[in-house]
This record gives C-alpha cells, structure tokens and sequence, in this order.
C-alpha cells in the first residue's frame, strides 16, 4: 500500500515511489478499489436521495418503486418559505457567521500565547479549555436556562451568539495552537530580534503562514453552530429559533410529506454542504497542518 | 521572508553585542503581561459560560424547585442526589449509553481508518470527489437526517426495508430502533471521524513507510505495524470523543426519531437528564443528575488521557 499525505495529494499522485509495493497482486487491489467506492456511495445515497426528492412533486416523492427520471420543480421549496423558512434561515445565518467571527478573535491570540513557550502551565491551560468539553452540555443547560431567564435574553439571537462562542472556542484554541507549533520558532525569534511587537509578528509573521489553518478552524466552527440543535431547541422559540428548531417543527407538522420535508432538509443543509465542499481539500490540509498529530 | 522587508531602512544595522531593541520598563512589562493579556478574553468566557453555570448547577442541586421564578425553592439537601442515584431508569439509562458508545465505535474508528486508508488508493480528482461523498452527511445538520431516516426507515414504503428485503418496524421495536438510532448517528458523524483520521495520517512521517518498504515490508505489515501505531493518539483522540459525546451526538437523532421509546429503549443518560429539566420542569434534579454525570465523564476523561500519553507512539 502506497503512503501519500493528504497534505501532498496534488504534488504525490504522480510521485514514482507510491507506485512500488502496489504491483503484486493486481485483483486485490481493483476489488478493493471497488468496495471502497461501494461504501462511499452508499454513504452518500441518503444525502443525494434527500436532494432529488426536494425536487419531485409529492406523487412522485411517494410513488412505488421509486423514480429516478422524473420532471424537477420548485414547488416543494415555495411551499417551504411560505411555511416561514425564512427568519429562521437569516437567524442561523447570523448565529453562525457572528460566533465564527467571535471565536476566531478570541482563540488565534489564546492559541498564540498558548504556543510561545511550553510551559507546565501551558498545559494546566490547555486542560482547563478541553475539561469545558467534558462538561455534558445537558448538566449545565438547566442552569444556563435560568441565567438566561433571569437577564432577559430568552428567545434572543444573542444568547445563541454567545453560547456557541462558548461552545467552539476550546476546539478552535486546541487546532490553532497546533497550527502555531507548526511554526518555527526561528522565525518568532528573528521577527522579536527586528523589534517587532507580540501584536505586529503575530499580525504580520504569523497569521500569513497559518491561514489554512485559519480556515479549517473557522469551517468546523461553522459547521458546529449551523447545525447545533441543543441550545436552540430549549432557548429560542419563534423569535431567534435557527434552521434546526425549524426542521422539527416541520418534521412534526408536515412528516407525511416527504417531498416537501425533503425540500426543508435540503434547504437548511444547503449552506454548509456548499462551504463544506468548497472547502474541504483545504480542511484537510489546514488539519494535517499539525491538529491531530 | 517579508521581515527583511519590514525593517526600515534608514535606521544603521546595530552592532551585534547591543541589544537591538531596548524597551522602557514599563513596556517590558506590558511585553512580559502579553501572553496572559491574549489568554484573558477566552479564559473568561468559557468560565462565565461553562463553569459558572457548573457552580449554579450545585446549588440547584440542592434545592426542590420547579423552574418557574414565581414558585418557592426549597432546600431539600442531598434528597435529589439520593434519589437520581437511586432511580430505576438510571441504570437502564446508562446501559443504553454504553450500547450507543459500543455501537458507535465501528463507525468512529473502525470505517474511518478502513476509509481513510483505502481512500489513499483513488488518485486525484477522484479522492476530491471520494472524500466529498463520505464527508457530505456531517455537513446535513442531524435534524434534517432525522427527517430524512424517518422516511428510509419507514416499514411500508422505506427504502431501507425495501433493499434489505426485510419486514421490520425500525421504531417501534426497541432493539430494531436501538440499532437504527446507533446506524444513523454512526453515518452521521463517520465524515467527522473520517476527516480526522486522514488528517492523523496525512500528519504521520512517511519516512518510516517508505523505510520499511525498502527493507521489504508487505503493505499489510506496513499498515499494521506502522501506520496504526504512529496513528494511535488520533485513534485514542478519536475513542475520547467518542466516550464523551455518544449521548450527545444522538440527541437530536432521539428527540426527533423516538423521543426515548419504545419504552425507554433508546433513553441515554443525555436523554434521561434533558427529561428531568425539561420535560418534568425539576430544576433540583436535573442539576444533581448533571453533576454526576460530570463527575463520571472527568474521571472517564483523566483516565484515558493518562493512558493515551502512556500507550500512544509518538515519532518525534
């Protein structure tokens, strides 16, 4: 078996030392290949099976055996935004990209200063930022409800905001560290030589290298909160719900019509599964940078 | 590269011995204060909305009370802990959690390894595309999955009972709906775990591969007595998770595919305490219920980082 990084997938494929050991046997491999494509696909088939029924009629979503060749419309998804998707559309949309914002500007100098010297400390920190992860989100919702409560801010965009900051913030300073230790010390060391402040070589020396961890970093982040149910189910009602709280609901409503739910699920998948395929050769790079290692 | 650019030209190039910035005292001590100062906002944050709700979560647990601002809260001790430590359905709540967690494993460790490695045999675009298919059910958020499983697993018409050729009523029959709960949280976050693995071996040293290969190693042997081991903090990382989010990661699935049931066939302790606060409306239970269960997850937690760093192989 042939060992590339991901990181190297564009500049290995071509590589002559991957193709070495791989020539002994030439049906296990095609077996292999074509088991692993199975699996793949069969992974898939409920996603893509989802997309197409938001494009059938309802005749057509229940018919029996199922059609594949059948004439699209957009009549499921008008029926959904007449159903009211749309503030709960534009809440998650604003939940998401906020709290991403939010957490980015607090992890990158946690991270920073966490990555400069590695001290016993650093590590007591670091532990203190997983252990809020091993806090079961449920054991502090009954009390996290109450504060809530108490200031007023049930059923408000911005206590979802504030939570999902709390939420992917000890992710999001883990990552980043390990993206910073991926940086060499010499070159902290010679921009501290030049006079540059902490500020200017993490602005300046720092940030330009590590952006694709950046990247990572942020799209998981935005993938936590566009699809956190939790917090947004016990803390918003009609005002700040997001898309998730809206599923439910429709599911509860509306669950004989599977066309329609389909069209639901497809538009509040839509966003992440744009930004996740865009994105996701640079969030495996971005994580091979030194996350997981 | 661009410092050099940075520097600005008029000033003379000191002499090596002078210290080439001298800073006043009082900038030396914002300079020393720095780390701390960055460390700060994030620290606060997760304190005021983690562990501060923890402490609350104490004193609620202590009281009788019904969530409602207007009713009384009563001091009742250590009643609520008796009584959630007591409580039948806890322990068959915590069996459900280790069958979900049992259940989980395959696909959080198991496939994603089997992926990621075969993966590495489609070249090019095509590996884009293949990590794209795996990868796309994280990304439909797990509400929109319920909706959609509610409909393959449907007894009449579903597709799933149509391809299995199989008769069988997914919801309603507890341990058919405790293997579906498990198979539709495992699909979900497969992608997650997937992704994780890849970047684990895309971080490994190629070296000691292509070393062994040199020396005559058959790929298999590579694979089991190189990769896996340099992969083992990602797979501890990966068994974490894992341990600690089971629950969690099939709440959503639960709450809109069985609400607990048949029976309490698929209440884990998440579902069990979400009940307790949100459902029966007793602050003081649910806050003792959480606390317990906090404790058990740290010590689940320190243990298996204490082992991690013992049994993990690291190659640098």
């Amino acid at each position: 078996m042939a060992i590339t990084t991901e990181r190297g997938s564009t500049t290995t494929s071509s590589a002559p030392v991957d193709d070495g050991p791989r020539r002994t046997s030439r049906t296990g491999p095609v077996l292999l290949t074509t088991l692993t494509w199975i699996l793949g696909i069969g992974f898939f088939f409920p996603v893509l099976w989802m997309v197409l029924t938001a494009f059938k009629t309802e005749g057509d979503a229940q018919s029996s055996p199922p059609t594949f060749v059948f004439t699209p419309t957009f009549e499921q998804f008008r029926t959904v935004f007449d159903a009211g998707i749309g503030p709960y559309l534009a809440n998650s949309l604003g939940a998401t990209v906020i709290s991403t914002l939010l957490v980015l500007l607090l992890a990158i100098p946690a991270a920073f200063a966490l990555s400069m010297r590695p001290v016993e400390k650093t590590q007591d920190v670091l532990f203190f930022f997983i252990s809020t992860k091993m806090l079961p989100v449920v054991a502090a919702i009954v009390p996290i409800y109450v504060v809530v409560n108490d200031i007023g801010l049930l059923d408000n965009i911005w206590t979802l905001i504030v939570l999902y900051t709390a939420m992917n913030l000890p992710i999001a300073v883990w990552m980043m560290r390990s993206f910073f230790l991926e940086v060499p010390s010499e070159l902290l060391e010679a921009a501290t030589m030049d006079g540059a402040s902490l500020a200017r070589t993490l602005r300046e020396v720092v940030l330009p290298i590590i952006s694709p961890g950046i990247f990572a970093t942020g799209l998981i982040c935005v993938i936590f909160s566009w699809n956190e149910f939790f917090f947004a189910v016990n803390l918003t009602s009609a005002n700040a719900g997001t898309m998730p709280t809206f599923l439910v609901q429709f599911v509860t409503s509306q669950g004989l019509y599977f066309a329609q739910l389909s069209a639901a699920a497809t538009l509040a998948a839509l966003p992440v599964i744009i930004a996740g395929w865009v994105a996701q050769n640079k969030l495996v790079q971005g994580l091979s940078f030194g996350a997981v290692k | 590269m661009t410092l050099l650019v940075e520097v600005p030209p008029p000033a003379p190039a000191p002499a090596a011995e002078v210290p080439p910035a001298r800073r006043s005292a009082g900038r030396r001590l914002v300079g020393a204060a720095a780390p701390y100062l960055y460390l700060a906002p994030a620290l606060a944050l997760l304190v005021v909305w983690t562990y501060r709700p923890l402490l609350q979560a104490v004193q609620l647990s202590t009281l009788s009370w019904n969530l409602l601002p207007t009713s009384p809260a009563t001091p009742v001790g250590a009643a609520n802990f008796r009584e959630v430590l007591t409580a039948p359905e806890l322990g068959d709540a915590v069996g459900v959690t280790a069958l979900f967690i049992v259940g989980l494993l395959p696909f959080t460790i198991v496939l994603p390894v089997v992926i990621a490695l075969s993966a590495r045999r489609v070249r090019g675009r095509a590996r884009t595309l293949y990590q794209a298919l795996v990868f796309a059910p994280m990304l439909v958020a797990p509400v929109a999955s319920a909706a959609i499983w509610q409909w393959l697993l449907d007894p009449g018409s579903g597709a799933v009972n149509r391809v299995l050729g199989l008769q069988v009523n997914w919801l309603a029959d507890p341990t058919a709906a405790q293997v579906a709960i498990i198979v539709v949280t495992g699909w979900h976050v497969l992608g997650f775990a997937t992704l994780i693995v890849s970047a684990g071996l895309g971080g490994t040293d190629d070296e000691y591969a292509a070393a062994a290969s040199v020396d005559g190693a058959r790929p298999r042997q590579i694979t089991w007595r190189i990769t896996l081991p340099l992969l083992s903090p990602t797979l501890v990382f990966l068994t974490l998770m894992t341990i600690l989010l089971s629950a969690q990661w099939s709440f959503p699935l639960v709450d809109t595919l069985t609400q607990g049931g048949p029976g309490d066939a698929t209440t884990s302790i998440y579902y069990l305490l979400w009940e307790y606060g949100f459902r029966s409306f007793d602050a003081g239970h649910g806050a003792a219920a959480g606390l317990v269960f906090f404790v058990v997850f740290l010590a689940v937690a320190w243990v298996l980082v204490t082992l991690s760093d013992r049994l993990s192989f690291h190659d640098d």
